[in-house]
């Protein structure tokens, strides 16, 4: 059988376009697998939670994987781009952000803290000022305690310094080096 | 011209792949100016750097919470940025998306490092802020003795001078400064106002945005010109204005040692 050449030439093409499509509708099945629970809606939603809240640095990184996520599931379903290929992404830009997430929740559990010592603080420092008063004039200045409160200011002390030493840490390596050297 | 029918299909896949080779090294060109100082090599050094650190802390044994979260934040996002890069080079990868992703990912990357400067510092403080408590704990203990002397002898209050307790007042204050400072360096909430600001601001660009739609590019370009010309005039500004302080300031000091000088003069003839 014998085509006309132009014919011929167009129907290579087509081949080639049909072999495109097939890929296409192969990779887009595998990836709207790979895609449940990924839906832009949620991100969008997620995306406008954390633009509500104040712009602190751990919020303008969530952003920034966020929008990272955004992108690579917008390009999954470029058909060349193979199923292993948008697997390892989407796999590697989730894990960045499940790690942001925990990395999120220990700061959060550290300024629950943080915001536990402030207010024993407070509490410390007025009982502390109310139980003591200056005496004396300016050669010799005194100050004088009384006794109850100063006890009592005196155990909000030691409730603040259990609490601060509670704090989760070294996080520092240095100064887990320092500490096991003073030891 | 005829061909045979096989030889003809051929040639249109040859046209095809021929198509897409060209698309491949355009894009590589293209690709290969995008990723300048992003060599594999200098990630991959990078991820030994944080595997090691991983490594030598042990971080599974003891609680390094937030320092252990920081590395393998970094090193997920720097596993991210290496494939991206390895994917780069795909050539039905147009060159925008590959911008795109490679913006986006170095955006994290930035962004997270920031965070990791901040969590230094913050840990930092947090150091300070124990070596505080324990200095404070310490000096405060030296007062127990006097206490439990006053309350044996029934006394309601007891004395101490100043300068004994002058130490334990500023490690006082230097605690109560650090935990206010370190409440709001972690302190984060929702705020209502930020979302309604956000608006605000999204509302007026758009409104500039079809301005200068309007009036055409070129008056938008002007405005952002005389706005330059206008701050180039303030700093302009606020130099004649320090110079002129200046000379206030050596003015009023001229003045006053002439006062002075004729103040001696004065108690020397009396």
């Amino acid at each position: 059988m014998e085509f006309h050449s132009t014919k011929a030439i167009a129907l290579g093409v087509l081949i080639v376009i049909t072999l495109i499509l097939i890929r296409y509708l192969y990779s887009r099945i595998k990836k709207d697998e790979l895609l449940k629970g990924l839906e832009p809606r949620i991100i969008r939603k997620e995306l406008n939670r954390l633009y509500k809240m104040d712009s602190s640095y751990e919020i303008n990184t969530s952003i920034a994987l966020q929008k990272l996520l955004r992108t690579i599931i917008r390009l999954t379903y470029n058909p060349f781009l193979t199923v292993k290929e948008s697997k390892k992404l989407l796999k590697h830009c989730c894990k960045a952000i499940y790690q942001n997430t925990l990395m999120n929740q220990e700061l959060e559990k550290l300024s629950e803290n943080i915001e536990k010592i402030g207010e024993l603080e407070r509490v410390y420092s007025t009982i502390y000022s109310s139980s003591t008063s200056r005496w004396g004039d300016d050669t010799f200045p005194t100050t004088t305690f009384d006794i109850d409160e100063y006890y009592l200011s005196m155990d909000y002390m030691e409730m603040l310094g259990d609490a601060i030493d509670k704090i989760p840490s070294p996080l520092l390596p240095s100064y887990h080096e320092e500490r096991k050297k003073s030891q | 011209m005829e061909f045979h029918s096989t030889k003809a299909i051929a040639l249109g896949v040859l046209i095809v792949i021929t198509l897409i080779l060209i698309r491949y090294l355009y894009s590589r060109i293209k690709k290969g100016k995008l990723l300048k100082g992003l060599e594999p090599r200098i990630i991959r050094n990078e991820l030994d750097r944080l595997y090691k650190i991983i490594h030598c802390y042990g971080y599974s044994q003891e609680k390094y919470a937030i320092e252990c979260r920081k590395i393998e934040t970094s090193i997920a996002l720097f596993e991210l940025l290496l494939t991206i890069i390895r994917l780069t080079y795909n050539p039905f990868l147009t060159v925008k998306e590959s911008k795109k992703l490679l913006k986006h990912c170095c955006k994290a990357i930035y962004q997270n490092t920031l965070m990791n400067q901040r969590l230094e510092r913050l840990s930092k403080d947090l150091i300070k802020l124990k070596e505080l408590s324990c200095d404070f704990t310490r000096e405060s203990l030296k007062f127990d003795l006097i206490t439990e002397e006053s309350r044996k002898s029934g006394l309601k209050f007891f004395k101490v001078d100043y300068d004994d307790i002058h130490n334990v007042e500023y490690l006082r204050m230097r605690l109560s400064s650090t935990i206010s400072d370190l409440e709001t360096s972690t302190y984060r909430h929702v705020k209502k106002e930020s979302l309604k600001r956000l608006k605000k601001m999204r509302r007026e660009v758009r409104k500039k945005w079809r301005e200068a739609e309007k009036h055409g590019q070129i008056e938008w370009e002007k405005r952002a010109r005389d706005a330059g010309k206008n701050t180039e005039k303030w700093r302009e500004a606020e130099k004649h204005r320090e110079i002129e302080w200046g000379k206030r300031v050596r003015d009023e000091e001229k003045k006053a040692e002439k006062r002075r000088a004729n103040n001696t003069s004065k108690e020397q003839l009396n």
